[in-house]
């Protein structure tokens, strides 16, 4: 088993809602070019991390850097990061405007063309087989439709780092495994993808590196491999002991 | 009943043949109304969004004088800037007292306050999520801006059509400070108030059918403009 | 979709078109030329006299006559604040107040009307044909007939006041109802009470066929009815026209201002009979 790179490294990041410290994290490592996962029980802070890790949340202590080297709070550094990263949220929100406009919105901020705007969205749009919702406006569609097209809107900017919160909660179970296996391939051509999930057959199937957040602090942050390995040692299944309370 | 009907009909004569006063003092109050509420709506609109993105000592107090100033009553305003205006107040060398100007200034004043509460309502009814999608899309300051204000659109278009059916319905500034002088300041509101002593009352009846007819459209774009987002 | 973007696009061009037309009219109406601001009486205005008379003037002097109605006290309070060019009024006392405390300078005795008392036709107060008017506000106040004043401080109201007062009677019973409005409304008001008012014959005759009330008392010298043009004092306030406002006065005491006035009719009913040119004098 070859360790991968770290692309993204949170170091002594801590966040307090109020008084309330809510996030603890000495050391969390995101290994590039894989599918990590996160996982942990409602309120463990997942969604937290998830935000300061994708730079949509900038107000906590500590350190983050890419590639190795620091990331400082600089408007114009985070905005060249944030531009390499997407994210899915949970629960996705889309402009009122068409479902197009919508999906080409990232393009159009970063400056493209109206015609390569217009080509990357229907090819994106065919591939992810939303074709037919592209002329229809983003409050005329119903959960499942929002999510997907909140997908493509994450996809069409080729992301070097995806970000995605429990996605599946919406999505039926064909467009699940849809799904998943398109963020298999997304992988597979060199994309680090951050899933938090309480899915179990997903955590199974896909994982590769195993997060667990306890109460605001990383109780594993490895290798799934070496997670079940360290299980074996104690004798017992630790991600589904893990997951039992989640 | 008999007088009524005779009125109403001649009213709808009136209409129908574009009588030129009719014309002129519709015209008059549309304009006015139109100038009036796009001045309101360059200062209000920043003003409503500045209002509910900056947190400032006193803004409880401050939201609270806004939500007073909403049912301003018209001849209030009338009366406080008949006193600036006039030559003897501060503002009376600018001559504005009995001109469209003075009009456009009072009703400025009027519908400010809406403008800024409604446009502020409006920011403040969009999702919260709108923030961290724009900041993760990878949008500028200046674009999240852009955002934001494109989602509150129908609000802000809803809040300008307000004050508009506020200015062009309002009797008391444009009396006051109008003056009602015959194809200057002569509006619909206005006329109807005065004309009628003239007995004139078929006159009137034609303003007060075409003021209705304005109000609905008015009032029809607000229904529209609210609704058009949700279907 | 398309359908909704079309009506859209619709509205906007709609909006649009209202814009650009209402200040295309601003530039062209910032070059007017000269204004006059005349301010009067609303029974003056509402006589539709003042259409007549000013046009020829506007014409001569290529001058626009802005004119604003109001009560005869606040056309004095207007002109007092220096918001007048010259104003047209009836209340001699008030007038003559204006004048000596110096706002006002050369005024000039226009034209005059009469008032008269309406009431219902079952005349409750019994005053019907009466000519002595300060009796018959006695009798109105002795029978508690309802009477409608309009309380605005207008020279008609003035004139009321001072014949209460000549009847020794202080009127603040409930039979009194001050309206604070202008004639016409308050005529209204006197006809849905089937109530008695002080009109002036010019309002009066615009609503005669559309009320049910009638004239029960005219002819007192009492009811003589006065108007006075007064330039407004420039010595006093410098941007006055006073120049324009003396033209004006000249103009409409002058052989054809006069002439206007007394060829003058509404209703068939002459209004206004000239004071400056004795009729006969008139060519």
């Amino acid at each position: 088993m070859k360790k991968k790179e770290i692309i993204l490294k949170a170091e002594n990041v801590t966040k307090y809602y109020g008084q309330e410290k809510v996030l603890d994290i000495e050391q969390f490592n995101l290994y590039q070019n894989a599918f990590n996962f996160l996982l942990g029980a409602n309120g463990s802070g997942k969604t937290t991390l998830l935000r300061i890790l994708s730079l949509v949340d900038k107000d906590y202590n500590g350190q983050l850097s890419y590639c190795g080297k620091e990331i400082n709070k600089q408007e114009s550094e985070l905005l060249n990061l944030r531009r390499k990263f997407s994210v899915i949220w949970q629960e996705p929100y889309l402009y009122n405007k068409s479902v197009a406009d919508n999906i080409g919105l990232p393009l159009k901020l970063r400056k493209k063309s109206k015609n390569c705007i217009k080509n990357k969205v229907a090819e994106l749009a065919k591939e992810l087989k939303i074709s037919h919702l592209l002329d229809k406006n983003s409050k005329q569609l119903s959960g499942g439709e929002k999510q997907k097209v909140s997908i493509a809107r994450a996809l069409i900017t080729e992301p070097e780092i995806l970000f995605i919160d429990e996605p599946t909660t919406n999505l039926d179970y064909k467009s699940n495994q849809f799904f998943n296996e398109l963020f298999t391939k997304l992988v597979a051509k060199g994309v680090t993808i951050l899933l938090i999930t309480h899915d179990l057959y997903q955590i199974e199937k896909l994982a590769e590196y195993i997060t667990i957040l306890k109460q605001g602090k990383i109780v594993i942050n490895e290798h799934k491999e070496q997670v079940l390995n360290e299980g074996e040692l104690e004798g017992n299944n630790i991600i589904g002991q893990k997951l039992v309370f989640a | 009943m008999g007088y009524i009907w005779g009125g109403i009909k001649q009213a709808i004569a009136l209409i129908i043949q574009l009588d030129p006063e009719v014309v002129e003092i519709v015209w008059t109050s549309v304009k006015l109304s139109t100038i009036s509420t796009l001045l309101a709506s360059i200062i209000g609109i920043p003003g409503g969004i500045a209002v509910s993105k900056i947190d400032f000592k006193g803004k409880y107090l401050f939201d609270t004088i806004l939500n007073t100033l909403l049912s301003l009553p018209t001849v209030v305003v009338g009366l406080a800037v008949y006193s600036l205006i006039s030559y003897r107040g501060p503002l009376g060398q600018l001559e504005l007292l009995f001109t469209g100007k003075g009009i456009i200034l009072g009703q400025v004043i009027l519908i400010l306050p809406i403008i800024v509460a409604l446009v502020r309502n409006a920011i403040h009814e969009i999702d919260d999520r709108i923030y961290d999608t724009a900041i993760s899309l990878g949008a500028t300051g200046t674009q999240r801006f852009r955002l934001l204000i494109s989602e509150a659109r129908y609000g802000i278009m809803g809040a300008v059509v307000a004050g508009y059916g506020r200015v062009i319905g309002e009797v008391g500034v444009s009396m006051m400070l109008g003056g009602n002088i015959r194809r200057v300041t002569r509006t619909i509101t206005t006329a109807i108030a005065l004309e009628t002593n003239k007995g004139r009352f078929s006159f009137g009846i034609a303003l007060g059918l075409i003021l209705l007819s304005i109000s609905f459209i008015v009032n029809f774009l607000i229904y529209y403009l609210q609704t058009g987002d949700k279907e | 979709m398309n359908f909704m973007n079309n009506k859209k696009k619709l509205i906007l061009v709609l909006v649009l078109t209202v814009l650009v037309s209402s200040f295309s009219f601003v530039v062209v109406e910032a070059k007017s030329g000269d204004r006059l601001i005349l301010a009067t009486t609303t029974s003056t205005e509402n006589s539709g006299l003042l259409n007549e008379l000013l046009p020829p003037f506007e014409e001569k002097f290529g001058v626009r006559v802005d004119v604003v109605s109001v009560g005869t006290g606040k056309a004095i309070r207007l002109a007092e604040n220096g918001d007048a060019d010259v104003i047209l009024v009836h209340a001699r006392k008030a007038e003559d107040k204006f004048v000596n405390e110096g706002y006002g300078v050369n005024r000039r005795s226009v034209m005059y009307n009469d008032f008269i008392i309406l009431g219902p036709k079952s005349d409750p107060a019994g005053i019907k044909g009466m000519q002595d008017v300060t009796k018959a506000f006695q009798k109105i106040a002795e029978s508690n007939s309802e009477f409608v004043s309009r309380g605005d401080d207008s020279g008609t109201n003035k004139k009321e006041l001072s014949i209460w007062k000549k009847a020794g009677i202080k009127p603040d019973d409930s039979w009194y109802l001050e309206t604070g409005q202008g004639m016409g409304a308050s005529i209204n008001v006197a006809n849905e009470k089937q109530a008695y008012i002080l009109a002036d014959r010019g309002t009066y005759l615009a609503y005669k066929g559309k009320i049910d009330l009638a004239i029960v008392t005219e002819g007192d010298p009492l009811l003589y009815n006065p108007y006075g043009i007064i330039p407004v004092n420039p010595a006093l306030y410098s941007h006055v026209n006073y120049q324009l406002a003396m033209s004006l006065v000249g103009y409409i005491t002058s052989q054809q201002g006069q002439g206007i006035i007394n060829d003058y009719t509404k209703y068939g009913k002459k209004l206004f009979k000239p004071l400056a040119i004795k009729p006969g004098n008139l060519e």
